[in-house]
Parts: C-alpha cells; sequence; structure tokens
C-alpha cells in the first residue's frame, strides 16, 4: 500500500532531503512514489496480467535509470508514465495485437459516461457494466499520482476525510478541496479520454 | 443555492460512491514487487573487450530485419506467458539483462552437430580477456573447429578436418589435420577410404577477424572433392554456402562477445523471442525458454545468367562454354552470389559430355536458341538460367533460423546467467552452447599446440 504524502497538487516532492533544487531529480524517489499509481495503469493496460505487468514495471524501472534525459522534477512522473505506456506499447507492437480482455479507451462512451455521472443518479445496474468500468479505470489511471491516490482512497476504499487527512497531517479541509480537484481531473480525464 | 458547477461535482461525488463500492480495481503493488522491479541488473554501457573485432556490422542486417518482420507478424496472437508454479514472478527481462551482463566476462562458446547437409561442424571458441601484464588490453581468442565432410559413398571414411586457431597480443599460430594417417592421396584408415591433407602448423597468422581466421586453414579444402578407387567414386562437398554460413554464425556468435555489439545482439534475441516462458521451479536455476528467429542465414537472392556454348557443327563437340553475366556490385550479398555462381559453373563443368550440358541448359533455361549463321561454329545461347541462391538443391532444410529455440539458465540467488543455448541451429540437430561461468582461463593453457602436434606435423614457423 503505497502512502499518499503531503506533496504539492499535481506534482512529486524529489527526495528534498538530499538533493537540493538544482540537482537532477531522484529517479528511485519518484519512482518509489509513483510505483502504485504506476503499476495500477500497467496492470489495467494488460488485462489483468500481473506477471506481464511485473515484466513492464521493471522494464519501466530499467529505462528511467538508463536514460540521460534531464527531466524537471514536476515532470518525472508524467515522465515515468510515458515510459510505461511507451513499454506497453512495444510489448504489444512484439507480441500482436492487446487480447480482448484488455481494457481500450473508448472516447464517446467515456464523454457519456462523463455526462451521466454529473447530471443524474446513475442506476447500479449501468454501472456495474465492465465497459463502463473499464472507461471509468482507464481515465482514473490517467490522473497525477496524488489525485488518483486520494480517489482510490476515499471511494474506493472508503477510507474518510479526516483518517486520510490525519495520514497526510493535513486539515480535513484541505484534503476536500485537494478532493474537489481529484473529482474535477476525473471528469475531465473521462470527456478527454485519447484512443 | 448551489451553483451548476457545485452540482455536477456533487452528482458526480455521489455517483463515485456507488461506482467504488461496486467496482474492482487492480491489486495493489507490494514492497516485495517494487524491491524487484528495481533488483534488474543495470544496462549501463559495456566496456573494453574485443574492440578490434568489433568493428564489423552483422552480416546479414537485410535478413535480419526480415526476420524481426516475420517474428513481428507471426507473433499475432501468441501471448507470451511466465510461469508461476513456485509462486515467484518470473522476470524474462530480468534474464535477458543477466545474460547480458555475463557476456562482458570470458565466455566459451561449443558448437555440436551443425548439420548442413552434406557437411557436419562442431567446435569451441573461447573469446577472453588476456589478463598477462604485458598483453596491452588485447583479447585471448582460442577457435577450433571441426568440419566433417559426409561421404556419399560408404566404402569411403567420412573426411574430418579440424582448424586451430589461437590469437593473443603476442602470441598466434594456426593448425590443420585431416583424419587421414598416410602420405599419398588416400590413406587406409579402419577399413575405409578417406583422402589425406597435410597436417600444418602455422606461427605466423595475419591480424584479421576471428572468424576468418577460423575459416581459413579450409580454403584449402576444394569447394568439391571426388575421388576413385577401383571404379568407386566418392564425392566430398563443401560448399561456399556452408563456408559462408559458418563464417555468418561465428561472426554472429563473435558479436556476443562484442562489448559494442553485445547489448544490442540481446535486445535483438529479446524483440525477435516468441513464447517466451520462464520455468521458476527449480529456486536455484530458472530456465528461459523462447523461439524465434535467432541467428544468421542467407539471403535469399535471385540470380539469373546466361550460357553460351558453342560447338563444332561437324561433331557435335563442345568447344568452348562460358557465362555471360557477371555479379556487380559489391558487398556480401555480391560475394554470395559470386560464390553461387562459381559453385554453378563447377556443375557445369561435371557435364563431360555435349548431350549431357545441353540436356541440363534445357532444364533450367527460360529460351534456348541455336544460332547457325557461323558453318564453323554454332552458337547455342541459354538464358535465364535461374541459378539456386539458396541451398535448397544442395542440403534442404538447414540454415532456416525460425524454429530456433533458446534456453537460459538464470541463477535468481547470485543473479548470474549460467549458460545459454540455441538449438536446432542449421538443422534439428544442431545447438550452440554459451558458457558464461566466467571461469578465468589459463592463456597459457590454449596457448599450447604441442598437444596437436605430431612428427607429421609440417611446421611454418
Amino acid at each position: 500500500m503505497s502512502a499518499i504524502v503531503p506533496a504539492k497538487m499535481g506534482s512529486i516532492r524529489p527526495a528534498e532531503n538530499h538533493v537540493s533544487q538544482s540537482s537532477p531529480p531522484d529517479i528511485e524517489a519518484a519512482f518509489d512514489q509513483c510505483s502504485q499509481s504506476l503499476y495500477r495503469y500497467v496492470v489495467l493496460r494488460t488485462g489483468g496480467d500481473t506477471n506481464l505487468a511485473d515484466d513492464i514495471m521493471q522494464q519501466v524501472w530499467l529505462n528511467a535509470i538508463g536514460s540521460d534525459r534531464s527531466v524537471a522534477p514536476n515532470e518525472i512522473q508524467f515522465w515515468l508514465r510515458r515510459i510505461a505506456k511507451n513499454a506497453l506499447n512495444a510489448h504489444w507492437r512484439r507480441h500482436g495485437r492487446a487480447p480482448k480482455q484488455v481494457s481500450t479507451p473508448n472516447p464517446p462512451l467515456a464523454a457519456q459516461l462523463a455526462e451521466q455521472l454529473e447530471t443524474e443518479a446513475v442506476p447500479v445496474s449501468l454501472l456495474g457494466r465492465k465497459e463502463i468500468q473499464a472507461q471509468l479505470l482507464l481515465a482514473l489511471t490517467e490522473l497525477p499520482n496524488q489525485e488518483q491516490d486520494l480517489i482510490v482512497q476515499h471511494y474506493f476504499h472508503e477510507r474518510s476525510l479526516r483518517l486520510i487527512a490525519e495520514s497526510l497531517h493535513l486539515s480535513e479541509r484541505a484534503i476536500e478541496g485537494r478532493l474537489y480537484r481529484a473529482r474535477l481531473a476525473l471528469r475531465q480525464a473521462l470527456k478527454n479520454i485519447e484512443p | 443555492m448551489l451553483t451548476a458547477e457545485k452540482q455536477r461535482d456533487t452528482m458526480f461525488d455521489k455517483n463515485l460512491r456507488s461506482i467504488g463500492t461496486c467496482i474492482e480495481l487492480p491489486a495493489d503493488s507490494t514492497t516485495e514487487q517494487l524491491a524487484r522491479w528495481k533488483a534488474a541488473p543495470n544496462q549501463k554501457p559495456l566496456h573494453g573487450r574485443l574492440k578490434r573485432h568489433a568493428a564489423r556490422p552483422l552480416r546479414m542486417p537485410r535478413y535480419l530485419r526480415l526476420a524481426a518482420g516475420f517474428a513481428l507478424a507471426s507473433s499475432i496472437g501468441v501471448v507470451a506467458w511466465l510461469s508461476l508454479e513456485t509462486g515467484t514472478p518470473a522476470s524474462a527481462a530480468t534474464i535477458f539483462r543477466g545474460f547480458e551482463s555475463a557476456l562482458r566476462q570470458s565466455i566459451w562458446i561449443y558448437f555440436e552437430d551443425l548439420d548442413l547437409g552434406t557437411v557436419v561442424v562442431s567446435g569451441q571458441l573461447y573469446f577472453g580477456e588476456n589478463d598477462a601484464p604485458e598483453a596491452q588490453n588485447d583479447d585471448l581468442l582460442y577457435s577450433e573447429l571441426h568440419v566433417k565432410l559426409l561421404a556419399d559413398d560408404p566404402r569411403w571414411a567420412d573426411f574430418d578436418a579440424v582448424a586451430i586457431t589461437y590469437q593473443a597480443a603476442d602470441e598466434a599460430w594456426s593448425f590443420t589435420r585431416g583424419n587421414g594417417i598416410g602420405g599419398g592421396d588416400v590413406a587406409d584408415l579402419d577399413g575405409k577410404l578417406v583422402p589425406w591433407i597435410p597436417e600444418t602448423f602455422s606461427r605466423s597468422l595475419p591480424r584479421t577477424d576471428i572468424h576468418d581466421l577460423a575459416l581459413a586453414p579450409f580454403g584449402s579444402i576444394p569447394l568439391s572433392m571426388s575421388m576413385s578407387v577401383e571404379g568407386d567414386t566418392v564425392r566430398y562437398r563443401f560448399l561456399a554456402v556452408q563456408r559462408d554460413y559458418i563464417a555468418s554464425l561465428t561472426q554472429w556468435l563473435l558479436d556476443f562477445a562484442s562489448a559494442e555489439t553485445a547489448a544490442q545482439l540481446v535486445a535483438d534475441l529479446e524483440a525477435l523471442a516468441r513464447e517466451i516462458r520462464v520455468d521458476t521451479n527449480d529456486p536455484q536455476n530458472w530456465i528461459l525458454t523462447a523461439n524465434g528467429p535467432f541467428g544468421p542465414t542467407l539471403p535469399d537472392e535471385e540470380l539469373t545468367i546466361d550460357v553460351w556454348v558453342y560447338a563444332d557443327p561437324a561433331t557435335g563437340r563442345v568447344f568452348a562454354w562460358d557465362v555471360r553475366n557477371e555479379v556487380s556490385s559489391t558487398g556480401e550479398v555480391s560475394k554470395y552470389l559470386r560464390d553461387c555462381r562459381a559453385e554453378f559453373v563447377g556443375v557445369l563443368r561435371e557435364k563431360q559430355s555435349t548431350q549431357r550440358l545441353v540436356e541440363y541448359l534445357h532444364e533450367l533455361a527460360e529460351s534456348i536458341e541455336v544460332d547457325q549463321s557461323d558453318p564453323d561454329r554454332w552458337v547455342l545461347r541459354a538464358t535465364s538460367i535461374h541459378v539456386p541462391t539458396g541451398v535448397e538443391v544442395f542440403a534442404p532444410g538447414w540454415i532456416i533460423p525460425e524454429n530456433v529455440q533458446l534456453t537460459i539458465h538464470y541463477d535468481p540467488a547470485a543473479q548470474l546467467v549460467r549458460s545459454a543455448e540455441f538449438a536446432n541451429v542449421g538443422s534439428e540437430t544442431g545447438v550452440v552452447r554459451i558458457e558464461l561461468s566466467g571461469s578465468a582461463i589459463d592463456p597459457a593453457v590454449l596457448n599450447n599446440p604441442q598437444s596437436w602436434i605430431t612428427h607429421r606435423t609440417q611446421i611454418n614457423d
């Protein structure tokens, strides 16, 4: 279980204890911090094949530490996500088309879902449909690490605002604000999901 | 009064609470997984070894690209999987990276029973660093190739030729021997007849690529040898395409030992691999198996030539013939085509009568015309003759790398690849094994030709 760390919304705190602002970002610290959301991202895009996801995650790590590219600290989690995306694409290119159980984005369906979730109480029977859930999870796993973790903790693990606030040493009010921005980001992600 | 935006967010929040209870998220990763992901060997640039030999590019890049395309195309619908029978997630990527790391050490490569139709190749290669102070960081190379030319007559023994080359900074030698034991043209060995070649030891070697060196002693063996005793004729064939394949294979294996090419070669293996499987049943020996179009092959090029035959109208006797086309341009493929052309010319030369030559050309040529305008010399023009450039005529079924199987043995505790093996190389019996123990070998052991030299050895200093 990854901890939600008190970092600036939408960015990774690159191990400030031992890395100065002018130093290159600590890839290992960022990888550790993002590993949960990255893994979620990868597992979902391998159709739940955790063995394959393990290999992809290892590839992400190898590619990240083997890269000579300079990455700004506030960009590093998106950079890791791109590496994961490339590793997945490379895998499916190498081994043929992704199998049917792998969720694929459906922009019209995702946009329609976003509209419904914003405007009406969607019946559980509809929310239980796999293609609906798939679009929501695809959008969720596109979110930045912090926002994704907040939504997972609160809505999927049913942790209260108070518990989350305590674990992050923040006020409930602050968590409420962050959660609002996370929901907003998820709505946008659903509407802008890319095929 | 709630704003429209607030109303949307509130409804979204409510729906999320509902959906959160009925949706299944992917399982969280564990700290053990995180540690394992980061335990993969680092892919830092390789340094040091075999720089002198590494400049030569892979011999058949065009075909390998085709092979890569074939692998991608044929892998659609094939799912790579990893077995987890011990509960430990295996990682093909880890093993490939371990393989790459292990190649930085000294390696032994063994050939066994590479059946090329009319010849069977075995042998061993050693690539290592020379630790001697005077070695000036030069590499130690040892090659021992056995090429057995198969007799097509049971009265004759197979002709088993061995060529050994040793190369270090301050020492180089080669040795060649056949299994014939006499001093004449033909010797009797175990009741069978066998050709004889001089046994030679040479201490002066050109500074060239090891794969050329390894094959150089075989250059004295003709492409085709026919011998006859009391009416029984035997034929041994060691064709240019076969030599070319051995050279390509040696070069390919040399690239595994090269600092500049090893990483790319392992990456190619990983990219070409199909049906990857990692068996973790033995916690001390994970076994990765994969199928793929691994290894070199020869280009599938077309070669068309015209042959003109000059005959005496009165007797029908052929007094000359020539091949009108030359293989143009340069490069490996052209060299290969020239070899094919030379082999074809050799076949034509074996047609000792006019009738057999003309019949043979009739079979192969798309058109035949006879020019009788000169009453003293008729000219038969056989055009568009397709010359076999593959090996289907000489040795069907070999040098097809699609079915080569790769096996890698990995020690997860030590994070070391112990060995790798390619099966189905050249044919179903062919095996190439790479030992990666990294064990040092005393150069003095290799640099000791005394075990080979006999009283019959002709020594050339």
